[in-house]
């Protein structure tokens, strides 16, 4: 009898495991997270973001990670984003400007060095311009929607927070903000001072 | 005469004249001029125009995007060649929306998503043009080219958000692709009516410089003047041709969309401006046919197949499926006398 109640307490704690594990795991498999989709960025693909080279012209390639800066800015994106990226690039640049500490690098993917020299005249910005060709930065990184903002700490390839497209005045606004916020205290914690 | 015989034969002319102005209002037909049959397995024709030695046929299927492709057809209707592929490249395709081609043989090809691509009759990329600034969906693509303009259309949001209202004219220098200014608003019905989502503009330009311009769910064709932005709208009559309806919340919009009339092309050709008219899914298409003042000429003309252009010369060019691929099929709506038409042949 005790034997029998025994298999029973064992077969209902096993299926009370097995309903827990997939109520865990059931949203992150069917949800945006989901299989297949996005994997955290952890700092091991932010590091191979960072050491991926990259082409600034013809026969020249950089990596991120040689950058001088101690935080950066990629802002990821393809030619046929919307012109929702010409007011983000201009407070970005203003935000490079203000910020010593920061650099703000563009990453078009799915293009070539002409249309980096077009976007830079449409906008009117003086943002490096960095080429993905084959899409292959993108790829790695899968964002949710293009434009896509990722803020790294270089020194360590942590990724500070990441944001897609911003449209309005004030979203465009509370970006900007978060990045100044998050720079000042990330500065004030490591002891690395910014702009 | 006395009174009640006047009020008669007054209203019994009335009653024919307007019998008669019915009758010959829908009168007008379509004639065929010659036919080709364009060999042609997989894929639509969507869209024709006439190059040297042959025609461009573009081919979008918006729901089988790997589909898309531009290929070129000599007289005889075999391919010679294609031109770019579908993926998201300088010189591939994403949603390939609408072609034109120079007196120079350049090819125009604009992707929906902003992309303009230059090839030259060979199919060799010449370069691109980012629609970014302004940056829009880029719907239709017209040259005039006595004045060395372009023309795209598409929603270029007047206060960001498309809902507000939008420009759907852009007009561009054809020598160095600059950007000139956006002019027409579009319909206010489209907004009041939610019918947003099945916007499509297209356009055409006479050999005046008048734009000419459509957009799918409205039956009206507005007039355009780019020199003084003088727009004139002008309602589409048809006995056919019903508005489609104020779509319910949670409505399926594909399958209103396919059971909806919406215009799919606005042509000036054949002395006037043709405007094709899409029915229910299956049922397909009609015409209505303006002079260049905007009267209306004709309603309801059977269209012998999807209208894909026109032809150097002004003849309308409609593509049907037919054995061995597709037959395109060249035709006016103004009749022709024997001795031209069999000039033609």
């Amino acid at each position: 009898m005790l034997h029998r109640r025994l298999v029973l307490a064992f077969c209902i704690l096993v299926i009370a495991l097995s309903l827990a594990v997939i109520a865990w795991r059931l949203p992150r498999l069917l949800g945006p997270g989901g299989a297949g989709a996005r994997k955290p960025l952890t700092s091991e693909v932010i590091g191979a973001l960072l050491d991926r080279p990259l082409l600034v012209e013809e026969g020249r390639s950089l990596r991120l990670a040689d950058s001088p800066a101690d935080y950066l800015v990629l802002f990821l994106f393809t030619p046929e984003d919307c012109a929702a990226c010409l007011p983000e690039l201009r407070d970005l640049e203003n935000l490079a400007e203000e910020q010593s500490n920061l650099g703000v690098v563009a990453v078009m993917s799915y293009s070539n060095f002409d249309e980096a020299r077009q976007t830079r005249e449409n906008f009117g910005v003086d943002i490096p311009i960095l080429q993905d060709p084959e899409g292959e930065l993108l790829t790695s990184v899968r964002p949710l929607q293009t434009p896509w903002k990722l803020v790294i700490r270089r020194e360590d390839r942590r990724l500070l927070f990441e944001d897609g497209r911003t449209v309005t005045t004030a979203e465009r606004a509370a970006f900007i903000a978060r990045v100044r916020q998050q720079l000042s205290e990330d500065s004030s914690r490591n002891g690395t001072h910014g702009g | 005469m006395n009174l009640r015989a006047s009020v008669k034969t007054c209203g019994l002319f009335a009653l024919t004249s307007l019998l008669a102005s019915g009758i010959s209002w829908g009168l007008g037909s379509i004639y065929t001029i010659r036919t080709l049959l364009l060999e042609k397995s997989v894929g639509d024709v969507d869209q024709v125009v006439p190059m040297a030695g042959g025609f461009l046929v573009r081919n979008t299927d918006l729901l089988k995007q790997q589909r898309q492709s531009l290929e070129v057809f000599d007289t005889s209707g075999r391919v010679t060649r294609t031109i770019g592929k579908f993926g998201r490249r300088p010189g591939s395709f994403q949603a390939l929306k609408s072609v034109a081609v120079e007196g120079n043989g350049t090819i125009w090809a604009a992707d929906l998503f902003g992309r303009l691509s230059f090839f030259d009759p060979q199919g060799r990329l010449l370069g691109t043009k980012l629609v970014q600034a302004p940056g829009f969906q880029v719907d239709g693509l017209a040259l005039d080219e006595r004045r060395g303009l372009a023309y795209l259309s598409g929603c270029l949001p007047i206060k960001v958000y498309v809902e507000l209202g939008c420009k759907t004219i852009h007009q561009y220098r054809l020598k160095d692709r600059q950007y000139l200014r956006s002019f027409h608003d579009n319909d206010a019905e489209l907004r009041e009516r939610n019918l947003l989502a099945f916007s499509d503009n297209h356009l055409d330009v006479d050999a005046r410089g008048i734009v000419w311009t459509v957009d799918a769910p409205i039956l009206k064709l507005s007039r355009v003047d780019p020199k003084t932005g003088a727009v004139q709208r002008f309602p589409i009559r048809s006995s056919i041709a019903k508005p489609i309806p104020k779509p319910k919340e949670g409505a399926d919009l594909n399958a209103l969309m396919d059971d909806s009339f919406l215009l799919d092309r606005v042509l000036v050709a054949s002395g006037g401006v043709v405007v094709s008219i899409r029915g229910p899914k299956g049922t397909g298409w009609h015409l209505a046919v303006f002079d260049l003042q905007g009267r209306q000429e004709a309603a309801d003309l059977k269209s012998p197949g999807l209208l894909v252009g026109k032809t150097r010369d002004g003849e309308l060019l409609f593509s049907r499926p037919a054995k061995g691929g597709y037959e395109l099929v060249v035709a006016s709506v103004k009749p022709k006398t024997p001795a031209a038409a069999k000039g033609r042949r």
